[in-house]
C-alpha cells in the first residue's frame, strides 16, 4: 500500500505496523488504571461545586429580592400597574 | 470496585435502570447523585484517554476531575444533540490537551509512575520498558495526533466521532492516525533492534 493510500485509510497499513500499535495500544491501556480514590475525589468535589452553585442561586436570588426592592425601600418608585411583584410595601392609608 | 469496563460500581440499583443521556437530565434538574452515576460509569474510559493524551496518572486525574467539573457546570447546554460519551469525550480530550499545553515541559517521558499491574514478574521490566518507548514515541507527536492515536486504537472510536471529538475533518483525523501509527510501530522496531538502548 502507497503512501498516499495509507493516508486515506490508515487502518490499511501493513500487518507488522499494525500489530506494533495493536500492542502499543494494549500498553498504553494496561498502565490507565484508575484510583478509586481518584473517583471519590471527583465525586466530592463535584458535590462541593453543586453545595457552591446552590448557595451562589440562594445568594444571588437575595441580591435579586433586595434590588427590586430597593427603590420602594428609597420611595423612589411608585406602584407599578399590572406588576405581579405584589405589593412591596403596606398600605398606609385604610381605603375605606 | 472497578468492572471489566473500567467503570466503578458502587452506586446502588436506583440508577442502574437509567442510561447517561436520562441520568444528565435528572441531573440538570439538581439530582447531584444521577450525576455522580454518571461520573462511576465514565470515569475509567475518560482516565483512559488522559492518560493517553497526558503521560502521567497524576495530571490525568487532574484533567478527568476538572473533566466532569466542567460538564457539571455546563449541563444546561448539552441538548442531547451527540451521545454523552462523546461531549464527555470533547471535554477530557480538551480539558487534557489544555493541560499538556499548561505543562511546560509536556507530556513525560519518563517510566510510568505506577507499575503495569497486569505485567508477569519476568516480563514487567520489558513491559515497562515498551511502554516508554509508546509514551516517548506519543510525546513526539502533535497534541491533536497523540489525541487521534488515543481516541481510535486505545479506546476504538470511529474515525466520524473522532473527528467531531477533536474538530477536526474526518480526512485531518485519519492523516493524523496514520503519522501517529507509523511512529509508534516505528520506535517499537527500532527498540527490538536494540537502537537508542544504553
Amino acid at each position: 500500500m502507497s503512501t498516499v493510500d495509507a493516508f486515506d485509510d490508515p487502518d490499511g497499513l501493513d500487518r507488522v505496523t499494525m500489530a506494533l500499535v495493536s500492542e502499543a495500544a494494549g500498553l498504553l491501556r494496561s498502565i490507565a488504571v484508575p484510583r478509586e480514590e481518584a473517583v471519590e475525589a471527583t465525586v466530592q468535589r463535584v458535590r462541593a461545586e453543586a453545595i457552591v452553585s446552590v448557595l451562589a442561586g440562594s445568594i444571588f436570588g437575595s441580591f435579586g429580592r433586595v434590588a427590586r426592592a430597593t427603590p420602594d425601600l428609597l420611595g423612589l418608585r411608585d406602584d407599578l400597574p399590572g406588576s405581579d411583584d405584589g405589593p412591596t410595601t403596606a398600605p398606609t392609608e385604610d381605603p375605606r | 470496585m472497578f468492572g471489566s469496563d473500567g467503570a466503578v460500581h458502587r452506586s446502588g440499583p436506583a440508577f442502574a435502570v437509567f442510561d447517561d443521556a436520562e441520568l444528565l437530565a435528572r441531573a440538570r434538574g439538581g439530582d447531584v447523585g444521577a450525576f455522580e452515576e454518571v461520573i462511576r460509569r465514565n470515569y475509567g474510559m475518560l482516565f483512559s484517554v488522559a492518560r493517553g493524551i497526558c503521560g502521567r496518572d497524576a495530571d490525568a486525574e487532574d484533567a478527568v476531575q476538572e473533566t466532569f467539573v466542567r460538564a457539571w457546570r455546563a449541563l444546561a447546554t448539552f441538548r442531547g444533540d451527540s451521545q454523552v460519551s462523546t461531549w464527555l469525550y470533547r471535554i477530557a480530550t480538551n480539558t487534557s490537551l489544555s493541560l499538556v499545553t499548561r505543562r511546560k515541559e509536556g507530556v513525560s517521558s519518563d517510566v510510568p509512575d505506577r507499575p503495569d499491574p497486569t505485567s508477569s514478574p519476568e516480563g514487567t521490566v520489558e513491559g515497562m520498558e515498551r511502554v516508554a518507548v509508546v509514551q516517548r514515541a506519543l510525546a513526539d507527536l502533535s497534541e491533536d495526533a497523540r489525541a487521534a492515536f488515543v481516541l481510535r486504537d486505545v479506546q476504538g472510536l470511529p474515525y466520524e466521532e473522532i473527528a467531531e471529538t477533536l474538530d477536526i475533518s474526518l480526512s485531518a483525523v485519519k492523516s493524523r492516525i496514520f503519522r501517529a501509527r507509523q511512529a509508534v510501530a516505528d520506535a517499537l522496531s527500532a527498540h527490538d533492534r536494540g537502537e537508542g538502548r544504553a
